[in-house]
This record gives C-alpha cells, structure tokens and sequence, in this order.
C-alpha cells in the first residue's frame, strides 16, 4: 500500500530559522513542500520518513521587501543592481554605483521604497499537512518581520529584481529584511512515504514508467488516421503541437506497383481528392495510378428500370485506388514533419479518461499522456469499446467479394457499373482500360459457394450476375415506377448527389463489359455500425470506428476522409480561439456537423440495400420490392426526410 | 473580496462554478484576437516591426515570421489582465501569443492562477507548455502598478472581464488602469448592466433560485451602465468602439452576441491621448 520513494530536493532555510536545530527545519520544510501532494507518478506524499543525507549548504544572498499586504518577496543578490556587495559590518547590500569618475556606494536601507520587476513565482500548497511543525515565536527573531509572520508557512513568494534596464510591471515596496538571506541546502537526499493514489489501486503495480508527452495522439494508422494525422502535421497552426500515431501495424511506406491491381480499392468522391490535395498525397497517387468514374449505370434486376448518373461539370464521379495506394501516399509523408511522430507496430493496450488528459499504455509498456485522443482504429474499434459508446450495429446476412478482373475487350473503361440483385448488389469499378474491380455483396450462403468454385467458374457466374434476368416482380408496372424511385435514392447517398444529373438521353441501356479472367478472390463480412456519440472527454472517433455501412455506394472511407475534414476544422477553431487542445465544446462541435451530415447517407444506403435486397423476416420470405418497402421502408421513412419525400410522392399517385 | 477567497480552489474545472467564464473565453478571446491584429496590423511600419521584434536564444535580433504569427496572432503584443481570478481569460491569450500580465488583488486566485500554471507543468512537462513563460500572475492592485511611472503606457491592450462590477470607486479604477495603455492602446471590458433584467437574471434568479453562484457574489447596486462606463472612460482619453451585448444559454451553457445590452455587455475602447507628455 505505502511505498517508500527516494527523493533529493534542494530546501532553503529562511534566515529567521538560521538558529533552529537544523534537521528539524529542514523536516519541516519538506514537509511544507510535499506531505499530502500528489506527486506524478508517485502518487500521494504521506509523510516524510527519513533524511539519508544532507549535502552541502550555500547561502543565497539577497534582500526581502515587503508589499503592504504581502511579504514574501526575494530579491536575489544576483537580480540587484551590479555591481553589488554585502557589508558585513552594516548587515547592508551596498550598490556600488559607478559614475564613470568615482564609485559611490548606494544603501538600499531597511524601510527605504524600492522598484522590483516580479521574475518568478514559488508558491507551496499549504492545505492541510501532515506532521504538526513546532511552532515557537521566538523563532522570527528578525525584527522587521516578527508582527506580519502569524502563519509561518508562506504560500507564495515572489522572486523579484532590480537589475533590469527595461523594467515593466514594477510594484513599489519596502526593504524589510537586509541580510545574507535564504540558507539552500544541495542535495539533501531523504526517503518519503507515498502512498500510490492512482486510480486502480493495485499492488506492486505502483511504478509507472516514465511516460510521454503528445497534445494529440491518433490510435489506428489506417487510410483514415493516417489521413488525419497528415491533414494535422502540416498545418502550420499545429507545428507548435506534438503529435502522434500509433499503428499495430507496421510502417507501410512503398508501394510497388503490382501488376494486377490489388482487390481491396476505393472509389473516392471529390470531396476526398481535394483532401489528398491538400495534404500532398494526391500526386503520388497519379503518379502511379487510379481508375476514372465518369459516368456511372445503376440498374435493376427484377425490373427495366435503370438510371445514369454523370457528374454536371465534366469532371469525374469518382476515383478508383487501392487501399495500399492510398495509404502508402499517406505514410511517406508522415515523416516530413518534426513534430509529428509515428509508432509502427504498437499498440494501446489500454487508456485513463479523466478531465485534463488521456494517459494511454501501449504495447511495449511505454506511457503517452495526451490532451486529445482520436480514435480511428477500424470497426471493431478497441476505443470506441474502451470508451463504453454505444452503438446501433447489426450484421447484413451478407459478405462481400472482392476481386480483380480482366476484361475481354480492351478498350475505354470510364462506366461503373451497379446491378441490383436479390441476393445483393454488385458493381463493378473502372481501374485501366484492361481491368475494373469487382465489389459483389451477396447473401452468405451463396458467398461460400462463389469462393470455393473455380476461376473460370467464378468468372462465368460474375458475367452472367450482370445479364441474367433476377425474378420477374408480379405485381404489375408500378413496380417500375418505385424502383425508378429507388433509384433516386442513390442521389442521396452518393459524393456530391447533388452536382449529379441523371443522364435521361441514354435510353438504350448500355451493357456492361464482358469479363475475361479474374484474379486472387477476397472476402469481408458486411455490418451495419453508428455510434450514438462521436466524442467523449478528450476523446474523438473517426472512420469506421465510429460508423460502417455497406459498400453499395462506395462510400464507407469517404465518410471517414469527411470525419477527416470536419475534424481538423474543429479543431483549427480549437487552436485559434486560444483554448486547450481537445476541448469539450470544439469536441462537440464536430460531433453535431459530423452527424448531420453522416447519418442520413447511412439510413439512406440501408435503406437501399433492404429495399432490393430478400430478406427473412420471421419467417416470412419477402421477394419483392414493394412488399419489403413496406415493411422497413416505411419505418425508415420516419427518420430519413429524402426518402419520405420520395414515398410520399408515390403515395399521391 | 472575500467571497473570492472561497472559491479560489475551483476556478479550472470545466463544468464547474465557473463553467459560465470558461465558456465566455469563446467571445472575448476571439473578439481581443481580432482587434488586436488589425490594431498591429495598422500600426506605422516602424512601430509594427518594433512589436514584431524579439531576440533569440543566440542573441540575435528577429523578427516573427508569418508563420508564426498564424500560429500565434498576438506574438509581441503586451496585455495585462486586470482582475485575473484563477486565469481564465489570461492563459488562452498567452496561448495566442500575447505576453500576458495578470493581476489581482486576491492573493488566494494568484494562488490558484499559479497552482494551475505548475500542475500542468507538472503533468505536462515544461517543455510542453512553453506558453506559460508568456504569462505572469502578480497579487497587487492597478493603484500598485501606477505608483511606479514605468509601467505607464506600456501595454497594447487591457483587458478587464467580469471585474467592474464588483469594483467601488469605478472613475480611479478606470483612470488609473488606462495609465498603464499605451496610446492607440485596446481596453476591453465585459461585465453586467445595471437593469431590473439583470437583477431578475444575476441577483434572484442565479443567486436564490437556480443557485449559479454563492450569495453576495453581486450587489446589483454594483452594476454598471454601459452609458456611464463609456463617459468614464471618454473623461480619460478613450473612446469606445464597440459594444455588444452577450447572451448566457442556460440549457446549451453557451454564450452568443446580441443586440440586447440589458443583461451582459462587452464593450471595448481606444486610446487617444491628445497631448502626450
Ligand atoms: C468490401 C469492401 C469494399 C469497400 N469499398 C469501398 C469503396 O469503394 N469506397 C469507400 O469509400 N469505402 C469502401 N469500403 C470501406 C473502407 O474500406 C473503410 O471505410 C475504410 O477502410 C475505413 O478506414 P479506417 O481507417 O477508418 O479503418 P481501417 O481501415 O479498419 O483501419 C484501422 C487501423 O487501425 C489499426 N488498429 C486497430 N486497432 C488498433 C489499436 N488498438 N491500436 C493501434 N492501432 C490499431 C489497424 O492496424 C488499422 O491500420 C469498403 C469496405 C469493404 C469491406
Ligand atoms: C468574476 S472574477 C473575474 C475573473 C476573470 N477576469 C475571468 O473573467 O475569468 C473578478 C475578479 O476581480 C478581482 N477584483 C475585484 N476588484 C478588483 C480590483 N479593484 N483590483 C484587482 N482585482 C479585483 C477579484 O479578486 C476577482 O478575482
């Protein structure tokens, strides 16, 4: 429970104490200073054991002055007027003031006003302490000062001087005490008890090892964190705050162009190139390569019904990249600034909230103490957990399979394409002129089949996903209508729904390209995740950890790219409205712009996906559209305003 | 005073007592930042630069680069605080650059002021919150400083926040503590109108009903009427720019500007000395 802890200090013994025993003020001025202080990373100073060892004693010169109302105020030999001397006979500091012809010597008498400038404050917490002091008056033998010493600790004095040409802040006092003043004491080493008073309170897990300092520290290096601690490095508003990244997993720097694409890309929206402008990524992007979306088809399988999209001004509707790619155009970056600082293989293993800080543990023992924490560590975020947020989630009864695949024509490739299926969406992404990406969310048990099949299998079933006709809808021509509606619904959920214009005049419906060949298959479970609260005290998620969505609209990093952007808004106004990094209103600011925006597109997709998507409702297999709209579609309809319009319209009719 | 001296120990709690002043920090602090820029930025070139200069570890003359000055905005611009309490409004504007001087008539909120500077030292290490060399508390009054003619026009801008209205003889306050600004000079001041609104809102509501702050915090009579703070001030050479009134959400716990003055108002003044000596 109680530790004994090793310290050396350096005491000063106040002249008015030169005759006590020596120890016992030196005890009692240790006392002063640490009985029933928290000291960091000791813990609560109970009380003073022993002293092993007293050093050596200097005396420090000076003169004591006095306020009015407060007399603690030290003038260091060293900060009067040079040169000075101590007159041994008069007990007087004598300025020896030279004229240029002769040398007078100024008194600074006793009572006589002077200017001091205040240099330094010291000042002992004087709240209840722990062993009684003897307390005698004759121990304020100097005259000038006996009446004003009722309390014999002082709790603050002022380290004042007089030698400075350009004196500001001057306060007029009175020379109380003129003599060779405070006794310090070097190295006196002695033993005090502590107590550890950090918070679980266990045994023999007293020593905390030396911990560091950083105003921010980003948990999880992925394309999100990575982003974020970049979008935070250089920006020259934060280049007097250290940060740092943590990261489990090592430093992925170099991208080294493999042939075939790798199978886990993005389509990333505007919104998120201008982001990666920003921050100097960008460039190593294209110098390397992505794929161009400009226009996109969306249709359906149960129905003709289909619609395009392009973007109005020309532009692209989204770029296609490899994660890989992306991230290694973050990380090289990294290390540009000196003030951010990045841990590869590491990990926190746990993490302290209170009002001031965040103290993390990693992995390898290290401690970081932080102003602010953003947690970007994935959807199974161990922060997010840590910090007890709730969080709406649920698993789609669907994976989604990834691959890359070559075409059998070579030939412009600018169309993404998206059919949606029963069993699930499947798109497939522009990467260059010989391959596009496939991203195929279907229902689990069917996904087990797709990937243990044969390639040529594989790639026979994925040509025929985008032709074959799904299930015919019973229900009449209406149906046609909604889905056309739904449709519509992907203005809503896309980047920048708003610039885009659905592309009438393309009545023909175009199909897509045949695929040739596929590469190596990969597969991820597909869930539903939105946390209740984005911040807590000191502590902000972004990414997936804090929302995940079906990747129908390709849009799950793009989200967390926007965290990105809103973030390092916030926290810019954090910085330059002069407040502590990490503040609570600032924290909270970004949680209300975050979730205005976010959660809408997430009940929009959904929506989508169960719109189109069979699913077992207790029992009951509902196969089409209609029937399924409404029963959640309708439910959903409540919350979403877009998509009650949309019903609401279709209720008209 | 005294009613001060109790509350000493609570001043940086977030969302404690002084939850109202901390949240207050998001209009004063930005509204000094920005009058204070434009007041470096139309400045004489000569004078600007002699603002802007500073001498390095290496003894050498400088002057702060724009970056900096983005980092920092109120880089070289000396401000003192008058009636500090624990700091609150002290430490963001040191935070931003400005040399700060802090001072108070309560040696218990010096005490808590500089506890708060050395626990985040402690906590934070030195060297990561250089900062607070910017930024000096000192227990004594405006009537000490002007004792030594040194101090006198020394600093860019006063500010003086939620201290008025607790002051007695407000005309020596005000013409002693504008001594210390230099001509051209800001004083910033924020505090409550002498209204039956604000004595519904500080007096009975905040002090007996919803209990905000101790009893005998405020005595209305205390108030200050924008028209006579300004007229004081005009009688010293400074002349008033601005003024706005600040509204308290009790339920969001934030503050927001309005054009309605019954209650709590900021104001700030300029300095124009006609004959200077
Ligand atoms: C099949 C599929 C296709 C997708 N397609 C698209 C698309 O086309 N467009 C799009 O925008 N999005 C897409 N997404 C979503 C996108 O991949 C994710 O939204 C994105 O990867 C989230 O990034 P993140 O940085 O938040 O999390 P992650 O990428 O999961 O990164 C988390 C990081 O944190 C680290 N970490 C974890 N725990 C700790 C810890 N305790 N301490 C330290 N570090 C830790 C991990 O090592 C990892 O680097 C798709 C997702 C899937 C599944
Ligand atoms: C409500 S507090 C304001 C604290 C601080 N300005 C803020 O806004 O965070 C008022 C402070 O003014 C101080 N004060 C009152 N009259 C004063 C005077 N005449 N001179 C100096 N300080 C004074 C009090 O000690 C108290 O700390």
């Amino acid at each position: 429970m109680y530790i004994l802890a090793e310290m050396k200090d350096v005491v000063h013994v106040k002249p008015w104490y030169f005759d006590q025993d020596l120890l016992n003020v030196i005890e009692d001025e240790l006392n002063k200073k640490f009985a029933n202080k928290i000291i960091y990373q000791l813990g609560l100073c109970v009380a003073l054991f022993d002293i092993k060892d007293i050093g050596d004693s200097s005396v420090l010169p000076g003169v004591y002055v006095s306020l009015s109302f407060f007399d603690d105020i030290f003038i260091p030999a060293s900060n009067l007027q040079k040169p000075s001397r101590f007159d041994e006979k008069e007990q007087l500091f004598i300025w020896q003031y030279d004229t240029g012809e002769s040398v007078h010597d100024l008194y600074i008498d006793i009572g006589e006003e002077i200017r001091f400038r205040v240099v330094n404050e010291i000042f002992v917490d004087t709240t209840p302490t722990g062993p009684p002091k003897k307390n005698d008056s004759n121990i304020l033998g100097t005259s000038s000062v006996a009446q004003s010493k009722e309390e014999t600790k002082c709790p603050y004095t002022i380290i004042g001087s007089i030698n400075e040409p350009a004196m500001i802040t001057l306060l007029r006092c009175k020379v109380i005490n003129h003599r060779n003043v405070t006794k310090v004491l070097t190295c006196s080493k002695y033993n005090f008890t502590t107590s550890n008073c950090v918070r679980n309170e266990s045994e023999g897990e007293s020593v905390i090892k030396k911990s560091d300092y950083y105003d921010i520290v980003v948990c999880g290096g992925g394309m999100v964190g990575a982003a974020m601690t970049l979008a935070l490095g250089q920006d020259n508003i934060f280049k007097n705050l250290k940060i740092a990244m943590i990261d489990t997993a090592p430093e992925k720097k170099d991208y080294d162009s493999p042939e075939i694409h790798n199978y886990r890309v993005c389509a990333l929206s505007p919104s998120t190139i201008e982001l990666l402008k920003r921050v100097g990524s960008w460039d190593f992007i294209t110098q390397h390569r992505h794929g161009d979306v400009h226009n996109m088809h969306v249709w359906d399988g149960s129905s003709d019904a289909f619609i395009s999209f392009k973007n109005e001004e020309g532009s692209n509707l989204a770029w296609i990249v490899e994660n890989d790619l992306i991230l290694a155009s973050l990380n090289r970056n990294l290390s540009n600034f000196d003030n951010v600082k990045v841990f590869y293989s590491n990990k926190i293993q746990s993490f302290d909230q209170n009002e001031q800080s965040v103290d993390l543990k990693l992995k390898d023992d290290c401690s970081i103490r932080t102003k602010l924490l953003i947690g970007s560590d994935g959807g199974e975020s161990f922060i997010r957990k840590q910090a007890n947020l709730d969080v709406t989630k649920w698993d789609y009864d669907q994976t989604a399979i990834v691959s890359t695949l070559k075409l059998a024509n070579k030939g412009p490739n600018f169309t993404a394409w998206q059919r949606f299926l029963s069993t699930g969406p499947i798109a497939l992404l522009p990467l260059n002129d010989e391959y596009s990406s496939l991203v195929w969310s279907i229902k689990k048990n069917l996904a087990k089949e797709l990937l243990s099949i044969s390639d040529s299998e594989f790639v026979h079933r994925v040509n025929e996903a985008f032709v074959k006709e799904d299930f015919k809808s019973d229900l009449g021509t209406g149906i046609e209508n909604l889905v056309q509606n739904g449709l519509d619904l992907m203005r809503n959920v896309l980047p920048n729904g708003n610039n885009l214009i659905s592309d009438h005049e393309t009545t023909v419906r175009l199909l897509p390209p045949k695929i040739e060949s596929c590469g190596p298959r990969g597969s991820f479970p597909l869930s539903f995740l939105h946390s209740s609260n984005y911040v807590t005290k000191r502590l902000a998620l972004i990414g997936d950890s804090v929302h995940k969505i079906h990747p129908l609209a390709g849009q799950g990093v793009n989200l967390g790219f926007g965290d990105v952007i809103s973030l390092h808004e916030c926290l810019r106004e954090n910085v330059l409205s002069g407040t502590e990094i990490g503040s609570w209103h600032f924290l909270k600011q970004y949680e209300a712009r975050r979730q205005r925006e976010v959660f809408p597109k997430m009940v929009g997709i959904d929506a989508l996906n169960k719109l189109y998507t069979d699913y077992d409702y207790g029992g009951a297999f509902i196969k089409t559209p209609l029937v399924a709209l409404r029963t959640i579609g309708l439910t959903i309809s409540n919350r979403v305003l877009p998509l009650k319009n949309i019903f609401a319209q279709q209720a008209m009719k | 005073m005294r009613q001060f001296r109790m509350m000493s120990e609570s001043w940086w709690i977030e969302h404690g007592e002084y939850e109202p002043l901390h949240q207050l920090n998001l209009l004063r602090v930005p509204l000094v930042r920005d009058v204070m820029i434009n007041y470096r930025e139309s400045l004489p070139q000569n004078e600007r630069d002699n603002i802007l200069t500073y001498t390095n570890e290496k003894k050498e003359k400088k002057l702060y680069t724009k970056e900096e000055l983005e980092r920092e905005p109120l880089l070289g611009l000396n401000i003192i605080d008058i009636g500090c309490g624990g700091g609150l409004f002290s430490e963001p504007l040191a935070r931003l650059g400005a040399q700060v001087t802090s001072i108070d008539a309560c040696k218990e909120n010096i005490i808590a002021a500089q506890m708060r500077v050395q626990s985040q030292q402690e906590k934070l290490g030195v060297e990561n919150c250089k900062f607070y060399d910017r930024l000096r508390y000192i227990n004594c009054t405006v009537e000490d400083l002007v004792a030594v003619e040194e101090n006198f026009n020394y600093f860019d801008a006063i500010v003086c926040s939620e201290v008025v209205e607790h002051v007695n003889n407000l005309n020596e306050f005000i013409s002693n503590s504008v001594k210390l600004l230099k001509n051209q000079g800001f004083a910033f001041y924020t505090t409550i109108n002498r209204t039956p609104d604000s004595y519904l809102s500080t007096i009975f509501a905040a002090e007996n009903i919803l209990r905000l702050v101790p009893k005998g915090t405020h005595s209305w009579e205390k108030f200050v009427k924008p028209e006579e703070l300004k007229e004081i001030l005009a009688k010293n050479e400074v002349s008033t720019k601005f003024e706005m009134g600040m509204m308290y959400n009790l339920l969001t716990k934030n503050w927001c500007w309005t054009e309605y003055k019954r209650n709590n108002y900021a104001l700030y003044a300029q300095k124009f000395q006609t004959n200077i000596k």
